[in-house]
């Protein structure tokens, strides 16, 4: 998949961040076709496990 | 994605079932399917399309229904129409179907009761097949409807990308390069970032940190208070010293000596009767505490009236118990031991009686009601005996205490007039007093104080506890916030870099695959993006071609963008094309030909005769792995797939 190649892009960020951004990314490209997607909900969670798997 | 198979029902003119297997085999990806115009290549395109993407690949329904089929229907009969899909992606297998019901109307034509509904199933290796939940999202994850006319297009159509001042290759490049990804997910990581600030807005309010100030505050005064206090304890004593010091002196002195004894023995008494007083006060006190006994007396007292006038007209049972009046009935004999008959005086009586009994149970309640009841009426009239008799005595005491004091002040004047010595020590044991007296006050003042003190550090600290779970959650939602914004800093951080990348790299095939497809190859030396993202050609000399290039070059132009797209992105897609050599002249129809099976994973080729033939189907037989023919039949007006053995 082409949102894998761009997580090489951000090989200096966090795991935090990275893993944020990687589910970011999933959620937006299976999304992709709707004009409002729920994401807001959806991107506290994957905040919320990014924090917890670091802590 | 890699389509299977596909089954048409009532489909436009696919009136009966309608069957079609896609070629699948790498070496041989190439499906053909010949039409002359007319004959069905278009309405199998849109089966294809309408069974992914429903109304979004065509809008009126109604006009998929088959003619025939709506022919062959009465009146408002129902007419079924269904697209069946079968594809893998991934290593899974799914067979998509979607499905519409229509009725014939009088003039013939469907009417439709609702949309088209869309069924995926999962098909595992043993055949078991399961539902997806959400078909519609399933494709939205495999080949999103925004990005199918890349893969899925119309040849007459398909050189827009090379039109001066098209938006088309931008808009693909973002589309299935998924640079709309990163910019919609940086868009909406920095909404969540701002989202969470929002809250921290509203929490931020400092009130802990105000909080702990507060308590610092009332921590140091109470420190200096308790200073104070223990200050005043010390003065006090040293006070008392001196008095105690000058007492005895005044003993030792003859003109004082009796009056300070009896000072002495006074203030003993004074002692003694302030300790009773206040000793007393606080029993006093302690009955007090009870008092909702006194309080509750009346009422308790009119309740148990009750329940006595109830008992005394025999609506509830005094001590006649119901068991024991049964026993009686049923013996047919008096307490006494005499027998008395059915239905005689003595035996009505007793029924009467049972009539006015109650259950035990409840029979039981009333009387233990009853009896707390009046436990609670003498426990009152003892409290109020009491407490009078405690008042009285304090009375007394208070008394005991005015006259000692006014005994002790007459002692300690006449000790005063004394001349000389004795009475400058009575005056500097006055002021020693005084001092006490004073101190004594300040003390209790601090005690006060302390205690309100006390009470308001520990109003504090509740507050603080809550406050700090504030905190605790500030500080939570800040770690979020900064990493939504930091993961957004990131993916806006990388974009150009991604962006320009992917550009590159698309240029790069667009330029290989052009001069692989065109025939006067050698005429061109290159192929770039413009700033626009406007594809841009150069000729031999340097200079731009493309207002030169001919239809047939602008079309190999958009062929060799959409191979050069499927190659960066490597989506697993197929390429669909429904009459996609109709402008090319031969030349570049066998260019084209040679190249295309190898641009994709999957290539179906919905072709007119003309399309396909001599050197073009040369080129193109050894990808072949199926081939089909559309045969229209003008009786019934209908299309049959026929397969073209091989």
């Amino acid at each position: 998949m082409l949102t894998d190649k761009i997580m090489d892009l951000f090989t200096d960020k966090s795991e935090p961040v990275r893993k944020v951004i990687a589910e970011v990314l999933r959620f937006e490209q299976a999304h992709i076709t709707e004009k409002m997607p729920r994401y807001m909900e959806e991107f506290r969670r994957i905040i919320d496990r990014a924090v917890d798997d670091a802590t | 994605m890699r389509l299977e198979r596909i089954r048409l029902q009532n489909f436009r003119q696919y009136t009966r079932d309608n069957r079609l297997s896609f070629a699948r085999d790498p070496k041989r990806n190439v499906t053909i399917i010949h039409g002359a115009n007319g004959a069905g290549k278009t309405s199998l395109f849109t089966g294809v399309n309408w069974c992914l993407y429903g109304t979004q690949a065509f809008a009126d329904e109604a006009a998929l229904v088959s003619k025939a089929a709506l022919a062959v229907a009465g009146d408002g009969h129902r007419v079924e129409t269904s697209v069946e899909l079968t594809f893998t992606h991934q290593g899974e297998r799914f067979v998509a179907l979607r499905h519409l019901v229509s009725k014939r109307g009088k003039d013939g034509s469907a009417i439709l009761g609702s949309p088209s509904v869309l069924t995926i199933m999962r098909v595992r290796a043993g055949g078991d097949a399961q539902p997806v939940p959400e078909p519609e999202y399933l494709i939205s994850a495999i080949l999103p409807e925004n990005v199918r006319t890349y893969f899925l297009f119309d040849g007459e159509r398909i050189d827009e990308f090379s039109k001066p001042g098209s938006v088309a290759v931008q808009d693909a490049i973002r589309r299935v390069l998924k640079l709309n990804v990163l910019v919609r997910s940086q868009t909406h990581l920095s909404k969540v970032a701002a989202d969470y600030r929002e809250t921290l807005g509203k929490l931020a309010t400092g009130e802990y940190q105000k909080l702990v100030t507060k308590d610092i505050e009332l921590r140091s005064e109470r420190e200096e208070l308790a200073q104070r206090r223990t200050s005043l304890d010390q003065e006090i004593a040293s006070a008392r010293l001196r008095i105690a010091t000058i007492d005895e002196k005044l003993k030792e002195l003859e003109a004082t000596r009796a009056l300070q004894e009896k000072r002495e023995k006074l203030r003993g008494e004074l002692v003694q009767a302030e300790g009773d007083r206040d000793s007393v006060l606080l029993t006093i006190r302690e009955l007090v505490a009870g008092g909702y006994l006194l309080l509750s007396d009346h009422v308790v007292g009119k309740a148990a009236d009750f329940l006595d006038q109830k008992r005394a007209r025999g609506e509830i049972p005094g001590s006649v118990r119901r068991q024991f009046v049964e026993d009686l009935i049923i013996r047919l004999k008096c307490v006494c031991g005499r027998p008395f008959e059915v239905n005689g005086p003595e035996h009505q009586e007793l029924l009467a009686l049972l009539e006015r009994t109650l259950p035990g149970s409840i029979e039981d309640n009333v009387l233990e009601t009853a009896a707390v009841l009046r436990s609670f009426a003498e426990r009152a009239q003892r409290l109020r005996a009491d407490i009078r008799q405690l008042a009285e005595r304090r009375e007394a005491l208070l008394d005991a205490v005015e006259s000692l004091a006014a005994e002790i002040e007459e002692v300690s004047t006449k000790i005063g007039a004394v001349a000389e010595e004795p009475g400058a020590l009575e005056r500097e044991r006055k002021e020693y007093e005084l001092d006490v007296e004073g101190y004594s006050v300040e003390k209790g003042s601090i005690g006060r104080r302390i205690q309100d003190l006390d009470r308001a550090i520990a109003g504090l600290k509740f507050e603080m506890e809550h406050a700090a779970k504030q905190e605790v959650k500030h500080e939570r939602l800040s770690v979020r916030m900064r990493l939504a914004q930091d993961a957004s800093d990131a993916i806006a951080s990388v974009y150009d870099k991604f962006a320009t990348q992917l550009r590159g790299r698309v240029e790069e095939h667009t330029r290989e695959l052009f001069q692989q497809l065109v025939w006067k190859g050698t005429q061109f030396s290159g192929v770039s993006l413009g700033p626009d993202y406007d594809l841009r050609v150069t000729d031999r000399w340097g200079l731009p071609a493309r207002p030169d290039l001919s239809a047939g070059e602008r079309q190999v132009l958009s062929l060799a963008f959409i191979g050069a797209m499927g190659r960066v992105s490597e989506e697993e897609a197929p390429l669909v094309m429904d009459t996609p050599f109709g402008r090319l002249s031969s030349v570049h129809r066998n260019s084209v030909t040679a190249h295309l099976p190898t641009l994709t994973h999957q290539l179906v080729l919905l072709v007119t005769d003309e399309e396909l033939r001599d050197q073009a189907r040369l080129n193109i037989e050894r990808h072949i792995g199926a081939e089909y023919q559309l045969e229209f039949d003008e009786s019934e007006g209908s299309t049959r797939i026929v397969e073209i053995p091989r």
